[in-house]
């Protein structure tokens, strides 16, 4: 799994860990994820862990062929970036998130298909802002694409025994929110139904049913992990 | 009474020369629309059909999407950069430069495909293509304080190099509901697709499925 030494990646290692899985987390923060690996070993957890950039191909096709036939991929990596109006989204940053979101998704995925037996599974990690947001196109944009790839990776993959579903999660306390000032974090908390951030364990949870033989007749599915807040709320 | 063509104001089309692009021109045209036809990636006109900055009533960036039998296999990391770059970051930056120009109370409206609900081959384009609706909704979103409406036209599938298909004046007609005044409807995706997604079309492995079948990118 990639993304694997902060927040939502580091909730999802823990909880394959604990399902019996042989986890190997990967992160592009090669000092966090060795610290990350290191909790984990106290917490009594065996997870390996190897530094890896999605976004070189290289990269991804030289660590995955040091391993076996894969059961799971959970592609992780993202960044988001700070609110900005349509108009001043500049043309390298719009690069820069799909680079990581989209094509880091992609390349990890078709070299890791290549290796993965029949009742293979792939989980992408988009975000509910897939269904849209207002100044925040640009990321937004890149997970719908992450939707998108999801859904026709599904439709191909399948006719190899492989299952590819999303997960989108909603607001989720994880350094991803360090991009907000601390009113508009607040602010973006009074809007969700709980009222706060959500545990990234709540994530894992998702993406641990969606990685089990218990979803194998489940395909090309977005899991909105988020409250709710995607079918509404009441007004503020 | 019909509206007179100052009544309708200016039209722009971009990626006029794209399939379509003939139905579009024509439909916008015959609405009574003075009509500024561009091809894709032309700058704004600084005098979008001679008349003033903020004049601009609607905006039609026509991005159809062709189809591809690329096995997922098959797609290469120069093919997956340049459906991000043709069908999104395009898309984006001729938004960006006609923004300026575009009134209150305009309408924008996005032809695109209907791959954002996946289809075989070509995956790349299929997320490429979902961005666009996500990027529709938050458009839609952002702009409408400005009064700017901004809708999608998701189309099936195009033959590369054709210039209509038997959905293209279908496609015109609704481009011109989203692109009327009237039209209180934004952030939406319209499939005009043949009723591809309702047959559910996709389920069906194509006897060319098989890795290798093809070579367009």
């Amino acid at each position: 799994m990639t993304g694997a030494a902060r927040g939502i990646g580091l909730a999802i290692a823990r909880q394959l860990a604990q399902d019996g899985m042989q986890v190997l987390a990967t992160d592009v923060d090669a000092q966090a994820l060795a610290m990350a690996v290191s909790d984990l070993a106290q917490q009594g957890f065996a997870v390996a862990g190897e530094p890896l950039d999605v976004c070189s191909r290289a990269e991804v096709r030289a660590l995955l062929h040091t391993l076996g036939p894969l059961d799971v991929v959970v592609n992780n990596a993202g960044i988001a970036s700070r609110l900005l109006a349509f108009g001043d989204i500049a043309a390298s940053e719009l690069r820069r998130i799909f680079s990581v979101n989209v094509s880091g998704v992609f390349v990890v995925a078709q070299e890791a298909a290549r290796q993965m037996k029949e009742g293979g599974r792939i989980v992408n990690i988009a975000s509910r802002g897939y269904l849209g947001g207002a100044g925040a196109s640009h990321y937004v944009a890149s997970k719908a694409a992450v939707v998108g790839l999801t859904r026709a990776m599904a439709i191909e993959l399948r006719w190899r025994g492989i299952t590819v579903n999303a997960v989108a999660p909603g607001m989720v306390d994880t350094r991803m929110l360090d991009d907000f000032s601390a009113p508009m974090r607040r602010s973006l908390e009074r809007r969700e139904p709980s009222g706060s951030a959500a545990d990234p364990q709540t994530i894992a949870d998702a993406v641990a049913f969606l990685s089990s033989a218990r979803a194998a007749q489940i395909n090309g599915q977005v899991l909105l992990v988020d409250g709710g807040k995607s079918v509404g709320m009441p007004p503020l | 009474m019909k509206p007179s063509m100052q009544d309708r104001g200016v039209a722009v089309l971009m990626g006029a020369e794209a399939c379509h692009g003939p139905a579009l021109a024509n439909g916008l045209a015959r609405a009574g629309f003075a009509l500024a036809a561009l091809p894709a990636g032309a700058d704004a006109p600084s005098d979008p059909s001679r008349q003033s900055d903020g004049e601009v009533a609607v905006l039609v960036i026509n991005a159809p999407v062709v189809r591809t039998g690329l096995a997922f296999d098959d797609i290469t990391d120069a093919a997956f950069d340049a459906a991000m770059q043709e069908q999104v970051f395009d898309v984006v930056a001729a938004v960006q430069r006609m923004l300026p120009h575009m009134a209150s109370g305009a309408r924008m409206v996005l032809v695109g495909a209907r791959g954002h609900l996946g289809a075989w081959g070509g995956a790349h384009r299929m997320a490429a293509s979902a961005a666009l609706v996500a990027l529709v909704r938050s458009l839609a979103l952002e702009l409408a304080p400005a009064g700017i409406r901004v809708n999608l036209v998701a189309g099936d599938f195009v033959d590369a190099g054709a210039v209509e298909t038997p959905d293209s004046e279908a496609i015109a007609h609704a481009v011109l509901f989203f692109a009327d005044p009237h039209c209180g409807v934004s952030g939406e995706s319209m499939l005009l697709d043949g009723n591809a997604a309702l047959r559910m079309s996709e389920s069906r492995r194509p006897a060319n499925a098989d890795r290798g079948a093809s070579a367009s990118t």
